[in-house]
């Protein structure tokens, strides 16, 4: 006997489809925040090229939090959206303002207000591993995106990825964070990730 | 038990902290560390480092997908049904409107005729018409007592009077209150305890142009002060800011409940923005002040609160005032604003 699921509202059936990893719902998602989105940017010295991008990574960042567990439902969905949207721009604005002021300093300028992680993001040193990541293949790429995007159970890793146990995927991604380190010393002149950048 | 100095970098606590998910006793042990220790600050780096490159691999990779699932998709159809449905509602209802005005327009009228409508002439040219009075502004009712005043001696204005509620020149848009149709999920936890748990639809009005700024700005500015001190000195609603700020990414004007009549205590007017020059807001009676909540902000810093003002252009809406843009807030249908009145012991 099958149960078929019924939604109070839109939203919450979008956070399933995302929690299911379905990424069509965040087409739906998008084309639901575009106006708003683009008329607060364009609005505020930015193009709708600007908008749609802002938009774009809005949305990543609600998958993101949604797929590692650390989403709470507290305001509708489009409601999150914007907020982000506009928060993710002002922050380039702002960066764009300072970096203006100190041509100089150019991408060393740093928004204290980010976490540790999220501003190295956009450093070299990050861009290095994400190239690097690319070659590297199955099933490392996928279990190291897994574990460290998706921030997923050694469990689950093991389960979709077909490995025995939890202990054995763990395993597996010790021997993939030193293929991939290897690799990027070979790639970048011999030196190790952290000196590449 | 190793002392900090002596303690080596261990993989599978330094991946939880990069990935923020140690329990903050562990966190903070970590932290000191870091302080102390090359070899962990190393470790935790060349983690996150890592850590970010992976993040950026997959952010990327799913925005390509994104884009091209959005390149392939085509964009929804225009949904004429709900169009139309909402159309012909739109139309009964300024039809029923049109109709209840029409009939008390002509019980007001019907004692003063004494002759059909079909036998009036218009005999005066139209040159000739006195010229209409100008819209006064509220400065100028507040200089010039109301008809009522003058007859019944009573300083208070009575919202309840048709000939005595205030108007303003600028009408915010009749926009008809949408509290049935949101939804339970939409209510934060903060406030979902409290009161009821009503919308109300905020318009977002056009700044004026960069060019009028100054000038205009002022003006407004004057026109909502002197609107505003009418108020308070005629002990009605309200007008005035006493505080102001931001509240994660709301901003809230808080409005003095001495001279602001407002919403029953408890009670709580909410609207959700739907389209892009309408923001969310929540209006929100709660002890002896009137909180009036943006959310999201509409770009405002702390200076722009504190000088924003608020007006009462009728019964049942605010006008906020902020730098050159004015919100305006209709309350929920049913909802009005009443003179204050202190409680009676």
């Amino acid at each position: 006997m099958s149960a078929r699921l019924a939604f109070l509202t839109q939203d919450a059936r979008i956070l399933d489809l995302i929690r299911r990893g379905d990424e069509g719902a965040l087409v739906t998602l998008y084309r639901s925040c575009r106006r708003q989105v683009v008329s607060l940017v364009v609005a505020n010295s930015g193009t709708l090229d600007d908008a749609d991008d802002i938009l774009q990574e809005a949305v990543v960042v609600l998958w993101e939090r949604v797929r590692a567990g650390r989403f709470e439902l507290t305001a509708r969905l489009e409601t999150f959206i914007y907020a982000t949207a506009r928060n993710l721009w002002l922050r380039r604005l702002a960066r764009a303002r300072r970096e203006l002021a100190m041509p100089d300093h150019g991408s060393a300028i740093e928004d204290p207000e980010l976490p540790a992680l999220e501003r190295m993001i956009d450093d070299e040193g990050a861009r290095i591993i994400a190239e690097t990541l690319e070659l590297l293949g199955e099933p490392c790429r996928t279990l190291l995106l897994l574990f460290y995007w998706e921030e997923r159970p050694m469990e689950e890793i093991a389960s979709r990825l077909g490995f025995a146990n939890a202990a054995t995927a763990k395993s597996k991604k010790y021997q993939c964070k030193k293929a991939l380190e290897q690799l990027v010393s070979e790639r970048y002149h011999g030196q190790p990730p952290a000196a590449a950048s | 038990m190793d002392s900090p100095l002596q303690r080596p970098p261990d993989p599978a606590v330094v991946e939880r902290y990069v990935l923020g998910q140690l329990p903050k006793p562990e966190r903070t042990d970590v932290e000191r560390l870091l302080e102390e220790d090359p070899r962990w600050r190393e470790a935790v780096e060349r983690e996150q480092r890592l850590a970010a490159g992976v993040r950026r691999l997959g952010r990327d990779h799913l925005r390509e997908r994104l884009r091209q699932r959005l390149r392939e998709a085509p964009a929804p159809a225009i949904p004429w049904p709900r169009l139309i449905a909402a159309a012909a509602s739109v139309i009964i209802i300024v039809g029923i409107l049109v109709v209840n005005q029409w009939f008390q327009l002509g019980r007001e009228s019907v004692t003063g005729i004494d002759q059909s409508v079909s036998d009036l002439t218009v005999e005066t040219p139209l040159e000739s018409l006195p010229e209409m009075p100008k819209d006064e502004s509220l400065a100028d009712r507040a200089k010039a007592p109301s008809p009522a005043e003058e007859s019944e001696g009573s300083v208070a204005p009575d919202f309840k009077r048709a000939d005595q509620r205030p108007t303003h020149p600028r009408q915010l848009a009749a926009t008809p209150a949408t509290a049935q149709q949101e939804e339970k999920a939409e209510v934060s936890a903060e406030f979902a305890s409290e009161g009821d748990d009503t919308w109300t639809q905020a318009q977002l009005y056009r700044p004026m142009p960069e060019e009028l700024a100054g000038a205009g700005e002022r003006q407004s500015r004057a026109e909502a002060r002197r609107a505003n001190k009418f108020l308070e000195d005629e002990d009605t609603s309200a007008g005035r800011v006493s505080k102001s700020s931001s509240e994660g990414d709301a901003s809230v004007i808080v409005v003095d409940q001495r001279t602001f009549a407002s919403l029953a205590p408890g009670t709580q007017a909410r609207v959700q923005g739907q389209a892009p020059d309408q923001i969310p807001a929540l209006v929100e009676h709660r002890r002896d002040t009137l909180r009036v909540i943006l959310y999201p902000p509409a770009l405002f810093d702390s200076e722009e609160l504190d000088r924003a003002t608020v007006e009462v252009p009728s019964e049942d809406s605010l006008l906020i005032t902020i730098a050159r843009q004015q919100i305006g807030l209709r309350l929920p249908s049913g909802t009005r604003l009443q003179p204050y009145e202190p409680a009676r012991r």
